[in-house]
This record gives structure tokens, C-alpha cells and sequence, in this order.
């Protein structure tokens, strides 16, 4: 089959999968009920609407984010995740609210993505210092920093009497969802966007530093650039729905095997196998105890787990 | 030309290059050997800039390493190291495209396509170009990197140690297209050997490190004794003479 042809299937996957998420939720909905009750349609535009597209917006947000950061830090278990960046976010997010409460939601988030780069930059001048026998040691060094992260974050929230922010920042979950509250997911959007413009930039990256430079790539330059990105748009997926754990992790890794660590080529499938194994999720987290719903996070964390032992247990060190 | 004028390194107190004289005429194949921790990488990472010169100075035809802006030694200078640290599932065509960067900076056109296509037909890597690196055997990656540092266009070319790993096919293989590409493009190659009898029969000049220093340099012809060749690595060695060439016999 062509490309193009494999581009199309994918699309139309992924719009079967959205329209029937448009008809999952508490409140039952059929076609014919659309155009004939007005509450219905209500619905249809406040809320189920923003939610599926809120979920296809950080699912393909998330898995561009975790393609650039294996990239940017040439490590295949590298995504926001293994590398503390929702606690930092998080950190940022709590003090603004804490110091300056009537800054807006623009401002909250960029204080949020500040803190976000912060920390990848620390994270990345660590890994400047070592040199890693092994890929897998990042995230096992990653685990331990985002535990320093997590555990200061949770001294101030306890403190500041802000558990339950945490708790909703850390988790991802679309139930509250509603129209007027997703919309700055859009600039998630263009983050990727941006991205995909700059990929054959970002896969130099991906060659390391020392070959990088002997091109006359300005490597620190782009790794700057990337991890700016990734604070950013990340920041904005946390500060509204919530983190999705390790879908930047497993997704990414499921495209290498076929589309390799050519960006122009992976990051499209990483955005699209994002988007719809998430909105999949979704669906299945508002089926399982109907009309009640488990969190996307923890639905998508079952699937991830699986997927991410299974290759372990295949031993695929080199292509994970 | 390749001038080398009192360039050192140090690491931590200990002398790793003492301050080095040398100069390199162009369009030959110039093998630097010498025991292990005798400088030569080191030297080549310096002459790359991959190490920051300490002292002296690096010129390649008049242009000054630490103050010609990097995009321009892109073009003039390309290496390949012996450990190459990437994420290696790219695509062997991906791969040669890349290393046309300083001339696409990441949009590449149709130039740069003829290239990396002359290049897959020179290396004998066309049925190769839609395999990813990783699924190569050794031999078959080595030349992929080969070629790569040829598709950068520079007329300086450093390679550190390509014959690790190699079997004598590929190894032989590699040194061969090597030769004839220098004839064929005109090509200035700096190459670090562990093989003395390769040195021997490939390169046109042989520089000779140990401890950091230059211990003698010159035609395979003139320095390949077995004085020099003991002096240099400690080892008894009869020279003989094959086809006119030099041959170490050190078993």
C-alpha cells in the first residue's frame, strides 16, 4: 500500500472513532434526538464536542512531545514523564496560585511552562555530566529527580492546602471537559504543528551532539528550542486536563519501529496513533462503569504498561 | 593544506598531546598511528573541534578552526568518529541526506538529493537506501558512515579508527573505495590505523604518535623499519618488502 493510502485509512479510523465518541456518555444520545430536542444538541456543542476533540488534541500533542524529546535527548525512554516535567509544571502551576492568584489562566500556564523548561534544562546539563552505559538509565535516573520534584510540590500543596489541584493536574481525565474550558489546547496544536515544520531540524538532534555540530547544526541552540516546546505544550495539556503518563513514552516507540527516527516521517503517525489509542481509552473509560467513569489517565496506564512490558519482555532493548 | 602549530592538550594536569608541529599537504591520505592513549584521537577530535584547542592553532587551507564560523568548516572539514552515540533507526538514504545539512540547513533540495544518489551508486549502497541502520550488519554500517561523512562535501576528511570491527573483506573492501575516492575527488583523508600494514600499503604518509608526541613521520617507504616500528609500539617486527610495499610481519 502507499503512504497516502495508509494516511487515508488512519484518517478515517480516527473519524469513526470521534464521531462514536460523540455518542458515549451519562446522558444517551441517538442521531434523530440531534435535530429534534434542543438540550440534546446542547449537549452535543457544550460538552461532547469539546471532549473528543480535547482528547485528539492531547493525544497527538503528547505523542509529538514525547517523539521530540527522545530526539532532543537522543534517550528512546525520554518523554515528559520520565524526565519530571509534569511535577515541574506542577511546581510552577502551585506557586502562581499560591503568589499570585488573580493572574489569569495565560499566565498561570506560562509561569507552569517556565517551570517546565527549568527543570528539563537542569535534567538536561545532568545528563551532560554522565555518560549512560545503558538508554534504560535515564528514565530510572528521571524517576528519581521527578521524586524530588514531586515530593517538594507536595510539601507546599499540603501546606498550602492544594492536594486536590495536584491531584487533577498529575491525572489526566476529560470528564470535566466543557466548552470554555479546553480552547487553549489550540496553542497545544500549534506547538505541534511548529514541530512537524522544524522536524528535519529536530532529527539532527537525534545524531548526538558531536556529529551534530561537526554538520554545523547549532545543536544547543535546538535542544533549547525543543525543550521549550515540550514545557510549553505540555504545560498547557496539564494545566487543562491533567497529565496522561507515559503516552509520550509508548507511542513514540511503537512508530520508530516502522517510521524510524526520521521526524518528518514519524511525528504525523505519533500524533495520529496518539490521538486515537487515547480517545480509544476515553471511550472505554466511559463505558466500563456506565454512567460512572474511570480517568483516561488510568485507562490509558493499563494499556501503556502493557504495551511498554510486552517489549521489554522481547527484549527489543535496541528498538525501544 | 593542513598546518598544525603548537597545539596541546591537557586533561586534568596530565599532558595528553605535547605541543605539536605539524603540516599536511593536501590531496593524499595521511595515516596517523601509534599505541593506544598515544594522542591520536585526540588530535583528530581537536582538528574536528570537537575538543576545544588549548593551545596553538588548526588551519586548513588558511582557515583558522577556532575563528572561521562553524557552518563554513562544515563545509570544508567532516569527520567520523569511531563511537558514533545515535539514534540509529534512520534509513540509510535519511542518513547521507543529513550529512548535507550545511548546505540544506534541514530543507533539502534537489542538489542534495543528486548527491546522497551519486553517493549510495559510489558506495555500493543502493539496495541499501531504505534499510534502517540498525538492521545492518557491521560492515555494511561502517560504509553507510563512510559514505555520510563523503556526502558532506568537504575536502578534508578525519576518520578515527573505520577498520574497528571489520572483517578483512570489509576492511579491505573500505580501504579500497577509500583510495580511489581520494583520486577520484580529490579528497585530503586523516586516518587513525591500528593495522600498520594498512598504513602501509593505503597512505601516502605516515605520522607516527607516541605519548603525546610526534616520534617520526614520513613516506611508508622511508619511516615502515623495524628501529621505527619497535620504538613505537615495543614490539619486534621484521620489515619486508612485497610488491614494493612495506609489510610488518609481528606475530
Amino acid at each position: 500500500m502507499k503512504p497516502f493510502s495508509y494516511g487515508l485509512l488512519a484518517s478515517v479510523f480516527l473519524l469513526i472513532l470521534g464521531a462514536f465518541s460523540l455518542f458515549v456518555g451519562a446522558y444517551s444520545i441517538s442521531i434523530m434526538d440531534i435535530w429534534r430536542q434542543p438540550e440534546v444538541s446542547n449537549v452535543m456543542i457544550s460538552s461532547r464536542i469539546p471532549r473528543t476533540l480535547a482528547v485528539l488534541i492531547v493525544g497527538s500533542i503528547l505523542g509529538i512531545v514525547g517523539c521530540l524529546s527522545q530526539s532532543a535527548m537522543n534517550n528512546v525512554f525520554a518523554e515528559p514523564t520520565t524526565l519530571g516535567t509534569p511535577q515541574g509544571i506542577a511546581l510552577g502551576l502551585l506557586l502562581c496560585s499560591v503568589l499570585f492568584p488573580e493572574i489569569g489562566l495565560l499566565g498561570k500556564m506560562l509561569l507552569g511552562a517556565g517551570m517546565g523548561l527549568f527543570s528539563l534544562l537542569v535534567f538536561f546539563a545532568l545528563l551532560q555530566k554522565l555518560t549512560l552505559s545503558d538508554p534504560l538509565q535515564l528514565p530510572l535516573i528521571g524517576l528519581v529527580y521527578s521524586a524530588i520534584l514531586g515530593a517538594g510540590v507536595t510539601f507546599l500543596a499540603f501546606e498550602f492546602d492544594r492536594m486536590q489541584m495536584l491531584t487533577v493536574w498529575l491525572n489526566g481525565d476529560f470528564a470535566t471537559i466543557i466548552q470554555g474550558r479546553y480552547e487553549l489546547l489550540w496553542g497545544a496544536l500549534i506547538i505541534g504543528v511548529m514541530a512537524y515544520w522544524m522536524a528535519n531540524q529536530f532529527s539532527m538532534l537525534g545524531m548526538g551532539e558531536d556529529l551534530a555540530r561537526t554538520l554545523g547544526v547549532p545543536y544547543r541552540a535546538l535542544v533549547f528550542i525543543a525543550l521549550a516546546m515540550i514545557a510549553l505544550a505540555t504545560s498547557l495539556v496539564v494545566a487543562t486536563v491533567g497529565m496522561i503518563s507515559f503516552l509520550g513514552l509508548v507511542i513514540p516507540n511503537i512508530v520508530r519501529q516502522y517510521c524510524g527516527d526520521n521526524l518528518k516521517q514519524s511525528l504525523p503517525w505519533c500524533a495520529w496513533m496518539g490521538a486515537s489509542s487515547l480517545l480509544l481509552c476515553d471511550v472505554i473509560g466511559r463505558l466500563l462503569t456506565h454512567p460512572l467513569e474511570v480517568p483516561a489517565n488510568l485507562v490509558f496506564a493499563v494499556f501503556a504498561g502493557t504495551v511498554f512490558l510486552v517489549m521489554l519482555w522481547r527484549g527489543d532493548r535496541r528498538a525501544l | 593544506m593542513i598546518q598544525i602549530q603548537n597545539v596541546g592538550f591537557k586533561r586534568a594536569d596530565k599532558t595528553i598531546l605535547e605541543a605539536t608541529q605539524l603540516s599536511l599537504e593536501a590531496r593524499q591520505s595521511i595515516a596517523l598511528i601509534g599505541p593506544n592513549g598515544a594522542g591520536k584521537s585526540t588530535l583528530l577530535s581537536l582538528m574536528a573541534r570537537l575538543l576545544p584547542l588549548q593551545t596553538g592553532q588548526i588551519l586548513f587551507d588558511h582557515l583558522d578552526i577556532s575563528t572561521t564560523p562553524s557552518q563554513v568548516m562544515a563545509k570544508k572539514v567532516g569527520i567520523l568518529e569511531q563511537h558514533s552515540h545515535f539514534m540509529s533507526r534512520l534509513t540509510v538514504q535519511d542518513l547521507l541526506l543529513y550529512a548535507r545539512y550545511p548546505y540544506h540547513r534541514g530543507r533539502p533540495k534537489s542538489d542534495d538529493y543528486d548527491v546522497v544518489e551519486k553517493m549510495l551508486a559510489y558506495f555500493e549502497l543502493s539496495k541499501l537506501r531504505a534499510t534502517f541502520l540498525d538492521e545492518l550488519s557491521g560492515g555494511q554500517r561502517q560504509m553507510a558512515l563512510v559514505a555520510m561523512v563523503f556526502c558532506q562535501g568537504t575536502d578534508y576528511i578525519l576518520l578515527d579508527e573505520p577498520l574497528n570491527n571489520l572483517d578483512m573483506y570489509h576492511a579491505r573492501h573500505l580501504m579500497t573505495t577509500l583510495r580511489r575516492a581520494i583520486v577520484d575527488w580529490n579528497k585530503t583523508i586523516v586516518i587513525v590505523l591500528h593495522d600498520i600494514n594498512y598504513a602501509s600499503l593505503y597512505a601516502d604518509h605516515i605520522v607516527a604518535l607516541k605519548q603525546g608526541a610526534i616520534l617520526f613521520q614520513g613516506a611508508p617507504s622511508e619511516v615502515l623499519t623495524s628501529d621505527n616500528v619497535q620504538a613505537l609500539y615495543g614490539v619486534e617486527v621484521d620489515i619486508i618488502e612485497h610488491q614494493g610495499k612495506r609489510l610488518s610481519l609481528h606475530f
